[in-house]
């Protein structure tokens, strides 16, 4: 039992050696706190996106969203040996998964993304405007 | 000449004439069957060179509503420095709108700027109002006393004139009686449940080429798809001027078969796909007392789930509709249209709108408490409930769709499990036809899958999934081409779905002390058990309305999905979203589901969107019909 869910847990890990193993469940937490709290510091017009009272319970459910999709970009990105085979036509280079550039990933650089990706990317990702 | 021949000819001669002026005078012909039309229109330049200097962003005035001239409504600040007690009053509203209500900072920016510029002329102190950024159409839906709208405004500044201050005046306020009224009296948003048929689909693409090519699931090949699927529905694409032409030489090939037109609608904006974001299908009351279709927009087309981003593109391009007779009806709302699914209930005779919580917090931030969003979007969409759902996905169409069956609602929605089974199970045969895997290994696995034991597959796969990789943790050209179903086909999308797949089928079974140390890891797989949790609430709510929820074999996962309930009901089909390529074994899958929830009767339409779910949609997203009413 002990070993299937060490292999459970590897399957979801998949990261290099140096990532810290022994980490304390708060941060789990705090990591997702951070992106809330990013979140409640995007620009909102004249003022920022904590002017606009939205319950946590919801920017809590949008938090998860970016940490899924960061989560997956860079420890799920599908990298090409050969990208050159599978490019599609130059009108719409942004649609093939993005080259995974990392290998030694860490998990303080993965919540600082996250935070980043939350103010600045995350929303204009959300169906991509054009084709 | 023949003497016989002679006779055909002049029997002939009159249907030289004859089919013309009839043909001429069709309905059919006249509806444009079997013609795909360009309608050009001339464009106001100084008007969209205005326009096009909005921002594609959160306005800066709260309260900007697009307009057609000469009303206008201000998204930015002037261009000479305001007055210090304007900028003051600016502050004031971008900070506590949504958090003080409407009425009480309307107070307080007439206590900042001075109430005497409010009492002289009620149109003026409305423009004032505008310039520092108060949504103040949505002042029209409060009464205190008898006075509401410009009268209100004078009310509160008579009051703060006569030595109050704000906070005197906020037990008043809070009394207000709120009546929301519709833009368009007996608007009635169009039930999405498979009711009606279809006359009219509204779609737009951004150019006029395919991603990889026909088949391939793109903005186009869904144009295409659907124009496959409704042949009797009039098809209306909207496109930038410079790609018209090359759209209609396309168009021109999906004609056969066809038996209404396709009329492209070119314009100064790049649209984007997602023709059901910028407007919502309805129909309304004409002066003759007839029902036809329209379109209600939003305050202004947005972009974002927790941010309105203002997309200038979506918001003014959708006005080239004006341009064959369709009725459009510019909302004080803000909402995004994938976000609001309004369905007719035969058995309580109730019209219902599903509404994803988004949409509240998007109309919160104009001043409005939650009841009173509801019970504008109650009125403004013409329905008799409002039920507001979490946001487990980035909107509720790719969580559910809702249908007539037997008098009786039964909702498809999405079993992320039953799709990840799937998903891994079509990958075991790529895997195993790299010779990856022993045969033995690979059965056993499928037994586990269909066994349900999802822990067991992980530990049989996690070895091979690891080596998939090469040393450098690169995916080799043989390894994507064995995820990959043709030319049009993309194997890295497939692994991607693939990996998500075994996350999803391993992260949903671990228990808290299972969970992994690293905290993004962590992070990552409470998100997947506390977005399970949600969707069981919102499945639950639906359950709640006397609907029969059916879990499909569909996951909605951003650009990683593989969904199958963003399709669209009609009379005796549903038209389904299907991925298509590496996958289309799943889309059987799925629609053997479907039609087993739905009955027999129901014929199941696949519609291929592979690359467009790619990017964040599927058909629902990319299309809005509206019904022959």
């Amino acid at each position: 039992m002990i070993l299937t869910q060490c292999i459970l847990v590897s399957i979801l890990l998949q990261t290099p050696p140096q990532t810290p193993r022994v980490v304390r469940s708060a941060d789990e937490a705090k990591l997702i706190k951070d992106v809330v709290d990013g979140l409640k510091n995007q620009p909102a017009g004249l003022s920022r996106l904590d002017s606009l009272n939205l319950p946590d319970e919801f920017l809590a459910r949008v938090a998860d969203r970016i940490v899924r999709m960061d989560y997956q970009k860079q420890m799920r990105s599908v990298r090409l040996a050969s990208p050159a085979a599978v490019i599609p036509p130059a009108a719409t280079p942004a649609k093939v998964p993005a080259k995974d550039e990392g290998g030694s990933f860490n998990w303080v650089t993965a919540i600082l993304a996250v935070v980043v990706l939350a103010i600045f990317i995350f929303p204009r990702l959300k169906r991509s405007p054009a084709q | 000449m023949n003497p016989i021949s002679s006779n055909r000819v002049i029997r002939i001669l009159p249907l030289l004439f004859v089919v013309p002026a009839w043909l001429s005078v069709s309905p059919a012909v006249a509806r444009g069957e079997g013609v795909v039309e360009i309608i050009r229109a001339d464009h106001d330049a100084a008007l969209l060179a205005l326009r096009k200097t909005i921002p594609e962003d959160i306005p800066l005035l709260r309260g900007y509503r697009a307009t057609t001239p000469p009303d206008s409504w201000p998204h930015a600040l002037p261009t000479q420095q305001p007055a210090p007690q304007l900028v003051e009053a600016m502050k004031l509203v971008a900070s506590r709108l949504a958090i003080d209500g409407l009425l009480q900072v309307t107070a307080g920016v007439i206590h900042a700027i001075g109430p005497d510029a409010f009492l002289k002329d009620d149109a003026a102190a409305i423009e004032i109002l505008k310039q520092v950024g108060l949504p103040v159409d949505l002042l029209e839906a409060f009464t205190v006393g008898d006075a509401s709208g410009s009268k209100l405004v004078r009310h509160i500044a008579s009051r703060l004139a006569a030595g109050a201050a704000p906070g005197d005046l906020t037990s008043d306020l809070s009394l207000a009686k709120f009546a929301f009224r519709p833009s368009s009296l007996g608007f009635q948003l169009s039930s999405e449940a498979g009711q009606s048929n279809i006359d009219l689909v509204r779609m737009q693409v951004p150019n006029a080429d395919y991603w990889k090519g026909q088949g391939d699931g793109s903005a186009l090949d869904v144009v295409r798809g659907m124009s496959s699927a409704l042949p009797e529905a009039r098809l209306v694409v909207s496109i930038a001027s410079e790609a018209a032409d090359a759209l209609r030489a396309e168009a021109a090939k999906w004609q056969r078969g066809r038996g209404a037109g396709i009329t492209i609608l070119p314009g100064p904006w790049r649209p984007a796909q997602w023709a059901q974001d910028n407007g919502k299908p309805g129909t309304a009351t004409t002066a003759a007392g007839k029902r036809e279709a329209a379109t209600l927009m939003p305050r202004y087309a947005s972009r974002g789930e927790e941010r309105s981003v203002c997309d200038s593109a979506e918001t003014f391009g959708i006005e080239a509709l004006a341009k064959i007779g369709h009725r459009l009806i510019r909302s004080p709302l803000l909402f995004q249209g994938g976000n609001l699914i309004p369905v007719y209930d035969p058995a309580t005779r109730q019209r219902v709108l599903l509404i994803g919580e988004a949409e509240v917090y998007r109309n919160s931030a104009l001043g409005l408490s939650r009841p009173q969003v509801e019970e504008a979007f109650r009125v403004e969409c013409g329905v008799d409930q409002v039920v507001v759902l979490p946001a487990v996905s980035f909107h509720i169409d790719v969580e559910l769709s809702a249908r007539e069956v037997g008098g009786k609602i039964v909702v498809l929605v999405n079993d992320e499990l039953g799709a990840a089974s799937l998903i891994v199970r079509r990958s075991l045969d790529a895997i195993r036809s790299l010779g990856r895997i022993d045969a033995a290994t690979v059965e056993a696995a499928m037994k586990d899958l269909a066994a349900g034991n999802a822990g067991a597959v992980a530990q049989r796969l996690a070895g091979p999934v690891g080596q998939l990789r090469d040393a450098d943790g690169a995916y080799t050209e043989n390894i994507v081409a064995a995820f990959c179903a043709g030319e049009v086909d993309s194997g890295a999308a497939s692994i991607a779905r693939f990996l998500l797949a075994m996350d999803i089928l391993t992260g949903l079974q671990l228990k808290a002390d299972e969970l992994p140390s690293d905290p993004f890891a962590r992070a990552y797989v409470r998100s997947l058990q506390r977005r399970a949790e949600d969707r069981a609430r919102l499945h639950a709510a639906l359950a709640e309305l006397g609907w029969r929820v059916a879990p499909v074999a569909s996951l909605s996962d951003e650009n990683r999905g593989i969904n199958y309930v963003n399709g669209f009901h009609v009379p005796g089909r549903y038209l389904m979203p299907a991925y298509g390529g590496f996958f289309a074994s799943v889309d059987q899958a799925a629609a053997e589901q479907i039609r087993a929830a739905l009955g027999a009767e129901v014929e199941v339409v696949p519609v291929l969107c592979g690359e467009t779910q790619r990017r964040l949609g599927a058909i629902h997203c990319a299309a809005s019909i509206y019904p022959a009413e």
